[in-house]
């Protein structure tokens, strides 16, 4: 950096500070920094910093590319936060006591998503000049990840009462401020959603429903699903990576992170896997890739959807040395498309970035550094405005929600049974693969896909695959078989003689009575099916079936993705 | 009348009907009314021993459909011709509706309601033989009543439990609605003229002010406009009365009504011949009108459904668009035509296909450039219907027409939310941009032409025919916009100076005007409809937008256009993947014929339009209580469009004919035919069903998944012509389907469960060569003639 850079910098750091400690000890306006574009790219010049004086502030400020910094004023921020679309509602904050001081980018977060004690919602509302906080779980050692009802009048969150209790999902009725318990669990609740309603044939009406995150037996994060009151608990994914963070899109799926590998360290439980977007039915049927570049070795966490349908994500490195995050946003009608970057920087990291309204996030952010926390701030999608809206240098902010009114997603209905141990699985093609068809006379000709299945034990050890079957493939691609529902599958296209032409790396299962179609193998997500109708679908579906003389397949990693 | 001068008039006018009646097949009798009856079958007379006291009480059942819950009644069996006068009203409320006048002596009184012949047959043979004193016989026996007959009339009607006990009612705001349709821009560019289906009129807006001018009545649900090339006269295509409605500009006058064919859509002014064309879209053919004489010249055939047509560069070619696909070989893909009409020689110069689409509907020429833009569908009618996303059921585009005839199709969908309904098109003056209606998405992409040439070339002629089409991510390369407008967009047009483009919103009755700079709504003109929204047109609303399927990708009017078909048989996940291939029927005259679905497992309307909807078509939440009553309500008001092959007198002779043929009993070598092989049998009552699931006798190989010992994967060749293939050796693989309603059914091809009858003779000559749907291998074929023609006319 240029030294005339540097003595820039290092002026408005101060004038920052200085403004920062006028507005914590008067109470009078705040002044902001600015980021003239809101994207900071790798190697741009990008300044945190974070100060720690008694009782002073510690947020963060960002300095433009261009080095300067734009320290226009603003009214109100942190006593009634505006932004362009109007007064910052109410927010409902996640918050992590600070015990010590962890010295270490990141470790207030991994302790709360382990479910570190003392954790707390606290309800901020912005009024006539002051920031009121009201706790809303004060019987709870632990409380986070809310998630405010489409009508605006309740809060979603995790919580815990005792430490001898495992955590559950809770509900706070703001109106009335009574909470009451959803749904428990043995092994402890990391997330929980409002969903769409789910209809069936069979019920008389559409009904309310969560999603959330509990550990299975394995103790692999799985998602469940159950009514508004806590009964018809159903789980919904059986992957075998563990999901990390679920939100409701608009129109109506569901939004997982789930962890598609661990090649780095598979036996290892504590190490950090890649965790890519997927997208599903409340149901548990039709699980898709979300987004594109699903094995770029970072961790992409959703955070939600603003209600012009930008769909935002938390990306981090996987590589300890790859420092920073970036808050990223995919149009939901076209989320195969590269990712738009909101924010980015190498020198902090974001645990949340709630959408809200067109074009706001509320984020929370913490720059690398000893002594720092995670503050919560504003940000304006369309400006780059990013404004501190409140601190508390004892609590780690860590999640947050905006109690704000918004659109339902549509109700969806589900053609599941119960009764039935078996999905049903259809490709039309395969031998299309991306966009076209392999043809000529390089395509292998497919000879019978082979399907396999994985058994997991327990957390960190790698599953057991076993061969459930192949069936063979139609001379036009097209093949069709039944399988067991809910069990974590995987398909191979066999050649002559046996040999795998091609191989998912990824899992993925069926539900009960699902009759799940695909195009081809690797199929672009940008391709819809040809209108052809297949000679597999000529006769019935070969069943295969899970009977415990599957043979165990040998151990041998996937060469090829196919996700 | 004493009863000698009306027996003398019935035998008179029996003689004049016998004697224009048939030779060689038969006399066939006519309705002599009650009164008739009575001179015997009254106590104490001839025939006391058939009193006809229980028929009297019957007698009012013609008056009733005066009552204005009749015509809510008949509005909900898609009919709004006077209930007293319409056939299907009269086949329970009178006598002799189904041959018709024609058919009636002057003794028949249609007021006397329900009567002997109602039950019993026209009489009057029989009234002959016993006044000529002739023994009792074969011939003078007529129809013997029985419980059948009741139960043909007095079934559940949900038309008439919607009106009676539920209170349904047609509201005053019902018939006030506009409709805008489509709209034409006055040649100086001062004035639209917005045509308006509802109100049977076109509403002239002045187009700087944006206030209605005036509203000119013209024929019933006018459908499309264009200006004589002096601008002094409109015309105006009138979808149900069939014809041209000729408008005089400067008085504001329909001063002429021309005939021409079934359910005209488009128009067209030629320029440089003066012709008008006006394409028949329920005929499939263009009338090719005088237009100094107003006078149907010529007629050509279309391709299926011919909707919209647009002069192309150089004034010599008319393009025509066809909304339902050509019919293929079963189980092949769709495919349609763009029909290239030589204006000079009045003739068809060029029929082009555009594989796997349906649904052409839009047509408009790029000024600048030699090529025609064309809105279309891509319906993926032979996929298994289980998925919603990534285009799984149907992608919408639009389609390049080159002056060699090539196609180029390319996407306005996008991989998580589609474009649905493309219904009209508009290029601006300079040729720069187009304008795309989504009728089921609310609105009007805005597509750069230039961009779009650049993004299809891009491609090798392999991708462009074979990658391109399929593609959900291109749109974004030459999409400059889409502006959201009003309820269900379908007309568009720019001004003459390419300033604004102008978009008609069928279902709130207004036209939004589009900044051509800033592609902006600037403003919205109201047309003038009632501000009211009655449940009816909330319904209508409800059927047209694509908000309630999963990922906006279609709307019932996307396999419905006008409430009928678009000639697509589907894979329904209900009944397993790959077999059960049904054809989409009509929604015209549905509501009082349940159960539902071919398979008829769906019982009412409302469980098939709420619940199974939900989970197989939409898979987003049912529609509400409300909603479900409103959209069931709507689509049962749909409107029947009148039937070219009856008269107003009733049937024809050959058609008289075919009805013989139709209730027989006796077969051509003289054997009993068993009530199951009879055609009335199951196609009885006012609408022609029996409303009963009847086995399927001719279930053909693809009605039912194959179940093979061996796990061969096999070949379709192997089973030769699969419309002769049955599974008559196993019964297990007889379906049960439903007995279709025959209203209307001369526009309803392809026919029977899974549409592999392309028109009714081979319903028998090829998919009943064994008398699996009724005795039939029996008939000549001036009989086969004569049964078609009954049927067309019903």
């Amino acid at each position: 950096m240029a030294s005339r850079e540097q003595h820039q910098l290092a002026e408005a750091e101060t004038e920052f500070v200085g403004n920062v400690m006028h507005s914590m000890t008067h109470r009078s306006r705040w002044t902001h920094s600015r980021i003239a574009g809101s994207m900071l790219p790798n190697g741009a010049t990008f300044f945190a910093r974070l100060c720690e004086r008694k009782r002073a502030s510690m947020f963060l400020f960002v300095l433009c590319t261009a080095g300067s910094l734009d320290a226009a004023s603003t009214e109100g921020i942190g006593v009634a936060a505006r932004s362009e679309g109007g007064v910052v509602p109410a927010i409902v904050v996640a918050q992590v006591q600070r015990i010590t001081d962890p010295g270490e980018a990141g470790a207030p977060a991994a302790a709360a998503q382990s479910g570190i004690e003392r954790s707390r919602l606290l309800l901020l509302r912005f009024e006539e000049g002051t920031t009121v906080s009201e706790n809303l779980t004060p019987g709870f050692v632990r409380a986070g990840r809310p998630e405010v009802s489409f009508d605006g009048r309740r809060v979603l969150f995790v919580g815990q009462r005792s430490t001898d209790k495992a955590s559950g999902v809770w509900e706070i009725d703001l109106v009335a401020r009574e909470t009451r318990h959803v749904v428990s669990s043995k092994r402890g609740c990391v997330a929980a959603t409002y969903l769409s309603r789910l209809f069936t044939l069979h019920a008389p009406q559409p009904w309310a429903q969560i999603a959330y995150i509990e550990r299975d037996e394995a103790g692999i994060p799985a998602l469940y699903t159950c009514r508004i009151d806590g009964s018809d608990v159903r789980r919904i994914s059986y992957g075998v990576g563990g999901v990390e963070g679920v939100v409701a899109l608009q129109n109506g799926r569901l939004l997982v992170g789930m962890e598609t590998s661990r090649e780095q360290s598979p036996t290892d439980p504590d190490a950090a896997a890649a965790v890519a977007l997927f997208a599903l039915n409340p149901d548990g049927t039709d699980l898709m890739a979300f987004t594109r570049d699903m094995d770029r070795g970072v961790r992409r966490i959703p955070q939600g959807e603003t209600s012009d349908g930008w769909v935002v994500f938390l990306e981090t490195a996987l590589a300890r040395e790859e420092k920073g995050a970036a808050i990223l946003a995919v149009r939901r009608a076209n989320s195969f498309a590269a990712p738009r970057a909101l924010l980015k920087t190498p020198d902090g990291t974001f645990r949340c970035a709630t959408p809200w309204g067109t074009s706001h996030l509320v984020v929370t952010y913490r720059p690398w550094g000893k002594g720092t926390f995670f503050g919560l701030f504003d940000f304006n999608m369309e400006s780059g405005d990013f404004r501190p809206l409140h601190h508390d240098p004892d609590w780690d902010a860590v999640g947050a929600a905006v109690i704000v009114e918004r659109a339902a997603p549509p109700g969806y209905s589900s053609v599941v049974r119960d009764d039935a141990p078996f999905g049903q699985l259809y490709c039309l093609d395969a031998y299309m693969t991306g966009l076209a068809r392999e043809s000529g006379t390089d395509a292998a000709r497919i000879e019978s896909v082979r399907v396999l299945v994985a058994e997991r034990s327990q957390r960190g050890v790698w599953p057991t695959e076993r061969r459930l079957g192949e069936v063979p493939v139609a001379e036009d691609g097209s093949f069709f078989l039944e399988v067991p529902a809910r069990v974590p599958l995987r398909l191979e296209t066999v050649g002559e003689g046996g040999g795998t032409l091609r191989a998912m790396r990824n899992w993925f299962w069926v539900m009960p009575g699902e009759r799940r179609g695909c195009i081809g193998c690797h199929e672009d997500r940008a391709l819809s099916p040809p209108n052809r109708h297949v000679k597999a679908l000529y006769h019935e579906p070969r069943r295969l079936t899970l009977d415990g003389d599957n043979p165990r397949v040998p151990e041998a990693r996937p060469e090829v993705d196919l996700p | 009348m004493s009863p000698v001068l009306r027996l003398i008039s019935t035998l008179i006018l029996t003689g004049a009907v016998a004697a224009q009646g048939p030779t060689g097949d038969g006399e066939f009798p006519v309705f002599v009314g009650q009164s008739v009856c009575r001179e015997c079958h009254v106590p104490g007379g001839s025939a006391a021993d058939c009193a006809l006291d229980p028929v009297l009480e019957h007698g009012g059942a013609w008056a009733a459909l005066s009552s204005r819950a009749a015509q809510s009644i008949a509005a909900l069996s898609s009919i709004r011709h006077e209930p007293q006068h319409h056939r299907v009203c009269l086949t329970c409320h009178s006598a002799g509706a189904d041959e018709g006048s024609r058919w009636h002596a002057a003794t028949f009184r249609i007021d006397d309601g329900v009567q002997c012949e109602s039950c019993h047959g026209a009489g009057s043979i029989h009234v002959e033989q016993q006044r000529g004193g002739a023994a009792a016989g074969p011939a003078s026996l007529i129809r013997r009543g029985s419980l059948s007959d009741c139960i043909a009339c007095h079934r559940a009607r949900p038309s008439h439990v919607e009106v009676l006990e539920r209170g349904f009612a047609l509201e005053p705001a019902d018939a006030q609605y506009k409709t805008p349709v489509h709209l034409a821009v006055a040649p100086d560019g001062k004035r639209l003229y917005v045509v308006c289906e509802q109100s049977d009129s076109v509403v002239v807006v002045d187009a700087e002010g944006g206030t209605v001018a005036g509203e000119i009545a013209v024929g019933r649900r006018p459908h499309h406009a264009a200006f004589s090339g002096d601008g002094s006269r409109l015309f105006v295509s009138n979808r149900l009365s069939n014809s041209l409605s000729v408008v005089d500009v400067a008085t504001g006058r329909e001063i002429a009504q021309v005939p021409v064919g079934q359910e005209p859509h488009g128009v067209l002014v030629d320029p440089s011949g003066g012709n008008i064309l006006v394409l028949n879209t329920g005929q499939n053919s263009v009338s090719l009108i005088d237009g100094v004489g107003l006078r149907e010249k010529k007629r050509l055939a279309m391709g299926q459904g011919p909707w919209s047509v647009a002069l192309a560069t150089g004034g010599r070619h008319a393009y025509v668009t066809s909304v339902r696909p050509d019919m293929v070989p079963f189980l092949d893909p769709p495919r349609s035509e763009v029909s290239v009409i030589d204006l000079t020689q009045e003739t068809v110069a060029r029929r082009i296909v555009v594989p796997e689409a349906n649904m052409l509907q839009g047509v408009a020429r790029v000024p600048g450039r030699d090529l025609m833009l064309v809105s279309l569908m891509r319906t993926k009618s032979l996929v298994p219907m289980t998925r919603l996303s990534q285009g799984w059921t149907i992608t919408n585009g639009i389609g390049v027409v080159w002056p060699e005839g090539r196609v180029d199709q390319i996407l306005l969908d996008e991989p998580g939310e589609s474009f649905p309904d493309p219904m009209d098109l508009a290029v601006s003056p300079d040729g720069r941009h187009a304008l795309v209606t989504s009728g089921g998405g609310d609105v009007v992409a805005v597509i750069d032409v230039a961009r779009l040439i650049d993004a299809v070339e891009r491609f090798s002629a392999r991708e462009r025919r074979e990658v391109v089409p399929q593609r959900l991510d291109l749109g974004e390369r030459f999409v400059a916009a889409r502006v959201a407008v009003g309820a269900n967009p379908r007309g568009a047009a720019f001004s003459p100076d390419g300033r604004f483009a102008f978009v008609v919103n069928a279902l709130d009755d207004s036209v939004s005007v589009i900044d051509a700079q800033s592609w902006r709504v600037a403003r919205t003109i109201h047309l003038g409809g009632p501000e009211v929204i009655t449940p009816l047109r909330r319904g209508e609303r409800l059927f047209h937008s694509a908000d309630n399927a999963f990922g906006r990708q279609f709307s019932c009017r996307s396999c419905h256009p006008d409430g009928h078909i678009n000639g697509l048989t589907f894979d329904i996940e209900a009944d397993g993947l790959g077999m059960h291939p049904v054809d989409n029927r009509t929604l015209r005259s549905i509501f009082d014929t349940a159960p539902y679905k071919w398979e008829g497992t769906n019982p009412t309307l409302h469980w098939q339009c709420g619940p199974r909807l939900a989970v197989f078509f939409t898979r987003l939440q049912p529609f509400a209580p409300d909603e479900l009553d409103d959209v069931v309500r709507y689509m049962s008001t749909i409107e029947l469009p009148p039937n070219p092959y009856r008269s107003d007198e009733g049937l024809t002779l050959p058609q008289r004919r075919g009805k013989a043929v139709f209730e027989r009993a006796v077969s051509n070598d003289g054997r009993t035919i068993a009530p199951e092989q009879r055609c009335s049998t199951c196609h009885n009552g006012a609408l022609f069903t029996n409303q009963q699931r009847t086995p399927l006798r001719n279930t053909m190989w693809f009605d039912a998944p194959v179940r093979l010992e061996r796990f061969d994967l096999f070949d379709l060749e192997e089973f030769g012509d699969m419309g002769v293939f049955y599974y008559l050796e196993s019964s297990t693989h007889v379906n049960r389907m439903d007995v279709p309603h025959l209203i209307n059914i001369f526009d309803g091809a392809p026919y029977m469960h899974n549409g592999a009858a392309p028109t009714l003779e081979e319903i028998w000559t090829r998919f009943n060569v064994v008398d699996d749907h009724g005795r039939t291998s029996d008939l000549t074929r001036r009989q086969y003639n004569d049964l078609i023609a009954y049927l067309k006319a019903l």
